[in-house]
């Protein structure tokens, strides 16, 4: 062997070794990455919900303390979305209905507009009416809903300034405790079935 | 040689004959969410079939219901809903693209009544290369359940 074919057999040994040690470290940095980056739900288990002022479809001003003692069904939109809001309504009146009676009584299914703005309690009234009978509509000042936004961990903002705005948001439905805590969250489009079935399997 | 020939020959008749078919766009499943609150703008929905064996694009839809109506996508990133207009739906020769809730919608602006749940409108689709095609939309609540 010569010189230069020792170097050369070496550099290749060397090559694979560095080649093996940075894909150790890459798949090392994604799972830790995937570690240090919890989903939204494991991250906010603890820390969804909390006081809030608001009002509701009938022009009355209510707190949180008002749905303490009773499970909170709530999901955040707005009445000028025509899709996402009216299927994950739809939904939640969907899994209502599927509900025993002796379970459906012991939930208060609501509905907060990330919108205020547009959403007067009047308009909501007029909205939540076609989802199902014992939906409640919230709404507020501007601040009001940015407070409950914030104890919830939603998101929602306006996709730009025109009067015709749009409202990107978080499309979760929460299901809360009669003490006001997180018990579960659904995606968007979860199946009423499903839902139906983790709410009776959650309440007592 | 010849068997190759043959062949060619079968070959563009075949080309031709589906030449002949192009632009063979089916709309069905269409449906239309009622206007909950007056000034709100309503979403339809529809499932388009190319028949034909070149791609063709869904380019503006109207209706004698709207002055204004748009083609719109949702994406979800991180839990967040974002609807955007797209300018156009492009369905390859074979496929078929389902407008549905949560994914490509038609948004219908400031319509001119509120219409229910059981009401009837119309949307004409305009296409690039199959050009306009008018359809009957049943308004509704709940998407149908697509018949197949
Ligand atoms: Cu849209």
């Amino acid at each position: 062997m010569t010189n230069q074919q020792f170097l050369a057999h070496n550099a290749k040994r060397i090559i694979l070794i560095l080649i093996l040690l940075l894909a150790a470290i890459g798949l090392w940095s994604v799972y830790l990455l995937k570690d240090k980056t919890p989903t939204a739900s494991e991250n906010s288990r603890a820390l969804i919900g909390g006081p809030f002022t608001l009002t509701n479809h009938l022009n009355q001003p209510v707190t949180e303390k008002d749905f303490l003692g009773k499970y909170m069904l709530v999901y955040f939109g707005y009445t000028y979305c025509p899709d996402i809001c009216p299927t994950d309504l739809q939904i939640m009146a969907d899994a209502l209905n599927m509900l025993a009676p002796d379970v459906l009584k012991q939930i208060t299914p609501v509905f907060v507009s990330v919108d205020p703005e547009r959403d007067t309690p009047e308009v909501m009234a007029e909205y939540i009416k076609f989802f199902h009978k014992n939906l409640i509509g919230l709404t507020g000042t501007v601040e009001q809903v940015d407070a409950i936004k914030s104890a919830y961990k939603v998101y929602a903002a306006k996709s730009d300034d025109n009067p015709g705005y749009l409202v990107d948001h978080t499309a979760y439905t929460y299901f809360m405790d009669k003490n006001g805590k997180l018990l579960k969250h659904f995606n968007h489009a979860e199946a009423p079935e499903k839902m139906a079935a983790v709410i009776t399997s959650l309440v007592e | 040689m010849k068997k190759i020939i043959i062949a060619l020959m079968m070959l563009a008749s075949f080309q031709s004959v589906s030449s002949a078919q192009e632009n063979k766009i089916v709309i069905s499943n269409q449906w239309a969410r009622p206007i909950l609150v007056a000034g709100r703008p309503g979403g339809a929905y529809f499932k388009i079939e190319n028949k034909g064996n070149t791609a063709d694009k869904l380019m503006s839809v109207t209706s004698t219901a709207s002055p204004r109506l748009e083609i719109h996508e949702h994406t979800m990133k991180d839990g967040v809903m974002k609807m955007s207009q797209v300018d156009y739906i492009e369905i390859g020769p074979g496929e078929n693209v389902e407008l549905k809730p949560g994914g490509y919608h038609i948004m219908i602006f400031d319509t001119a009544t509120q219409y229910k749940d059981g009401d009837q409108i119309d949307l004409t689709l305009h296409f690039e290369k199959a050009g306009a095609i008018t359809k009957t939309v049943n308004v509704t609540s709940t998407a149908p359940t697509s018949e197949n």
